[in-house]
């Protein structure tokens, strides 16, 4: 599904917290939103999903397939999210109900817009729980049962279960130990390879961009300072913001190839 | 310190329902000054032949089944209830602050005891506690505000709780024990702080509801002793009239009305006043006092 | 994904690690086969089974571990926060767990500060900032005039790259969270503690503030030198810049320990190396 954004802005009260965002998303592409925290990529995903503050004032407009979602009524736009769109959050835990099994809130976007009988619904969560290596033995747990990753995972079961054509990850992988964040990258990669969905994946850490997306945005104080192909980013052409986030994940990080990611195990030990 | 309560009532003071509260607080006080030394009658003055008659030059506010001016017994009574008020607020801050304390203690043994302490008291009623009150001090002022404080102090507990737990296991608690501040330190300097503002509005409707009570335990029989002004007393002399001589009890429920909803409403004001997070007035002061210190 | 608790087992190196033959009297604070459990005897839980750390003087040691790898506890039982099941704790030579153990437990405390993940959570929000930093200057011996401790909080403000002018006065919801914590790392050092410890002091930042962050630890350590450190991630790319040393736990298991050039070149657990690549960019 394509996103088009073109002059968008949101302001609550006097504050602009986005100011006349033109972007867009093809069909199939993956797309990258980066910028430091309060730099209004997560609002401006917000935005666009009709997810906005109620005191915000937006202007411009957001087209979903052609479908526009600014000044959309409630309707239209449950609707639009639930059925061709999917959000992944920050905080896996706070997105999932405690009170109820993980397999019946995978289940439950199914309700709401698919006509389905229970064991229909029952049998296409199970099966996407499956897909993100959620066992039919955790399907019946609590999320308070599960560890933040797998709590993730489950949370993209509960994104992707309706197949949506646009998937918005709101840095899904914040919260996680850098394995697992990995581990659920790779993951949600493949499976919005395998659909054939969109994916907008915000961000702060550009490392993480280079595993998940082929182009990206750089957003400052509600503005994009930059577009380029994930290859170029940091390069001269680029505006300085892009070069500070680029830099800084560099040196964060270690050395692509270094060590012993590649040197043979001592031990023989078998790989966990 | 004089400079923080300046700021705070001038916070106060910026809004309209602060300038109403304020201004009724202020006159409250002004007119309890004034009847110790000044009513416009005597209040022991009665006058047989004008029982019950409405307003007049001489009684502006009609006169009582005993011919008393209504006017100078609500001044007076103003003097019984602020005295009342100020005792009960002070008495249940003491009770509540050092409740709470005990509920927030480290010790296993202080809290959980105290937790069940209060929650076992809380379910006796005021009035009930009143009348237990009651048989050793008999009709006093004293029933009243013993009443009063031990059952506000309870639910000032109650509800200040959670607020000093969530400071008490705050990670700035656990860094300022970690460096050495003692209990007793952090709980003066950290965890009390934290419940200032719920404590100002639960005071504030303990303040206005031990006005009520006062009406209420007087009615009853077991409050203010008969022939000592208060409001609870002008209303319950009135209302038992009230079929015949609507008017009498109006001017006691009035007043009653008009404080007891100015005191719920300087509560909130100051709920919002003497916090440093939610008051940027308040932050500047603060950081004007660092800077000379 | 939740790896299985005992696949690695055949791994962990023995607890007598060799941590690049200092001498004993610079070890500052030392934890011996740390053992705890959560939990009653059905459903008990072993989050430290045998844990060795070690703290020096001047060193910074990088704890390296995912969630559920019991480096938290670990580092609430070093602190003497928390009493391990076995095994010792000791802070210049003396030991800390026990009733008998108050006065040695609170001299760690004078001489050891706190950085935390939430960089708001460790400021009271009432507070403004000269007053949070200024608080472990007023306890005990640090106690000292105001002028004085004025002066330090500014130096300590200053060494964390603020400006006292303009931070002394502010309150923590004014502040940004890499600025937050940065006022956190000055109330931690400014009563020249002996030991910093610092848990997950960078991941609720993002990378820009981040990276400052780890510039005001270089700065700190520049102007302390004699400082101990350890520094909590579960990013082995965070700690590698600061840190001497390295520990990777797993699963309350040892699974490395050594000068962190070595274990990051040579590394000798698979948890390790899946850390690594995890940590390449």
């Amino acid at each position: 599904m394509s996103l088009e954004i073109h002059g968008l802005s949101m302001s609550i009260g006097s504050r602009a917290i986005i100011r006349d965002v033109d972007a867009s998303v093809a069909d199939g592409e993956r797309v990258g939103l980066v910028g430091a925290s309060g730099s209004g990529k997560s609002m401006l995903a917000r935005t666009v999903l009709g997810l906005a503050p109620v005191d915000a004032h937006v202007r411009g407009s957001a087209l979903l397939d052609g479908r526009q979602t600014v000044g959309a009524s409630d309707e239209e736009l449950a609707d639009v999210r639930g059925r061709f769109a999917g959000m992944i959050f920050q905080n896996p835990a706070a997105s999932l109900n405690p009170l109820t099994a993980v397999v019946d809130q995978v289940m439950l976007p199914l309700r709401i817009h698919y006509d389905l009988s229970r064991s229909e619904r029952r049998d296409r969560a199970m099966a996407m729980l499956d897909t993100v290596g959620i066992s039919n033995r955790l399907a019946r747990s609590f999320p308070s049962e599960l560890s933040g990753g797998q709590q993730q995972r489950v949370a993209i079961a509960t994104a992707l279960v309706t197949s949506p054509r646009l998937i918005v990850a709101d840095e899904p992988t914040t919260a996680l130990d850098s394995i697992t964040q990995r581990q659920i990258l790779d993951l949600l990669v493949s499976l919005v390879d395998d659909s054939g969905a969109s994916l907008l994946f915000i961000t702060h850490d550009f490392s993480v961009l280079m595993r998940t997306v082929t182009r990206c945005y750089v957003l400052d104080e509600g503005r994009i300072v930059d577009e380029s192909a994930i290859g170029e980013m940091g390069g001269p052409a680029s505006a300085e913001q892009t070069r500070r986030l680029v830099d800084a994940a560099r040196r964060l990080r270690l050395p692509s190839g270094r060590g012993g990611a590649s040197a043979p195990a001592r031990k023989g030990g078998r790989d966990e | 310190m004089m400079d923080g309560v300046m700021i705070v009532l001038r916070s106060v003071w910026r809004r309209a329902e602060g300038r109403f509260s304020l201004t009724v607080l202020c006159l409250w006080v002004a007119v309890s000054v004034v009847s110790l030394f000044w009513t416009p009658q005597p209040i022991t003055n009665t006058d047989g032949y004008h029982v019950w008659a409405s307003g007049s030059l001489r009684h502006p506010l009609g006169t009582d089944g005993a011919g008393a001016d209504v006017l100078s017994w609500l001044m007076a009574g103003s003097y019984v209830d602020l005295l009342i008020v100020v005792a009960t607020v002070a008495f249940s801050a003491i009770l509540g602050v050092a409740l709470v304390s005990a509920m927030v203690a480290r010790s296993v043994m202080l809290s959980s005891v105290s937790v069940v302490v209060v929650d076992a008291l809380i379910s006796i009623p005021t009035v009930v506690l009143a009348l237990i009150v009651a048989v050793p001090l008999g009709a006093s002022i004293a029933v009243v505000i013993v009443a009063c404080s031990i059952g506000y102090g309870l639910n000032l507990a109650r509800v200040a709780r959670p607020q000093a737990l969530l400071a008490a296991r705050s990670e700035y608690v656990v860094s300022a024990a970690a460096s050495g501040v003692t209990g007793l330190r952090i709980l003066a300097t950290h965890i009390l702080p934290a419940i200032v503002p719920t404590m100002a509005v639960q005071l504030s409707l303990s303040a206005g509801t031990s006005i009520l009570a006062e009406s209420g335990l007087t009615y009853l029989g077991i409050g203010v002793p008969s022939g000592v002004p208060s409001w609870g007393h002008s209303l319950s002399t009135s209302a038992s009239f009230v079929n015949v001589y609507p008017f009498a009890a109006l001017w006691p429920g009035l007043v009653i009305t008009v404080v007891v909803t100015a005191l719920n409403v300087f509560g909130d004001m100051l709920r919002d006043a003497v916090d440093p997070v939610v008051n940027p007035r308040l932050r500047r002061d603060r950081t004007r006092a660092g800077r000379r210190s | 994904m939740n790896d299985s608790r005992h696949e690695g087992a055949g791994e962990v190196r023995p607890p007598t690690a060799d941590f690049g033959g200092c001498a004993d009297s610079s070890v500052v604070l030392e934890g011996v086969s740390i053992s705890k459990g959560y939990g009653s005897r059905g459903s008990r839980r072993q989050v430290l089974s045998r844990v060795d750390i070690r703290a020096m003087r001047g060193r910074c040691l990088g704890l390296i571990g995912g969630s559920g790898s019991g480096k938290s506890t670990l580092m609430r039982i070093v602190l003497g926060l928390e009493s391990p099941d076995g095994g010792v704790v000791r802070f210049r030579g003396e030991v800390l767990a026990g009733r008998s153990c108050d006065g040695a437990r609170r001299r760690l405390r004078m001489q050891s500060g706190l950085v935390f993940q939430n960089p708001h959570g460790s400021l009271d929000p009432r507070w403004p900032v000269w007053r949070s930093v200024a608080e472990p200057l007023t306890v005990g011996a640090a106690r000292g005039d105001r002028s004085r401790i004025v002066r330090r909080v500014e130096e300590a403000l200053a060494s964390v790259g603020l400006d006292p002018e303009e931070f002394m006065g502010r309150y923590p919801c004014e502040l940004s969270g890499g600025q937050a914590q940065r006022v956190a790392i000055a109330r931690a050092t400014v009563n020249d503690p002996a030991l910093l410890v610092a848990d997950e002091p960078m991941s609720a930042l993002d990378v820009v503030a981040r990276e400052r962050i780890m510039d005001t630890f270089a700065s700190i350590r520049a102007h302390r030198p004699e400082l101990a450190m350890i520094l909590i991630s579960h990013d082995l790319g965070i700690v590698r810049t600061i840190a001497d040393d390295l520990l990777v736990l797993h699963h309350g298991e040892v699974q490395e320990t050594g000068v962190a050039a070595d274990v990051l070149d040579a590394p000798r657990s698979p948890y390790t190396r899946r850390l690594i690549e995890a940590a390449s960019l």
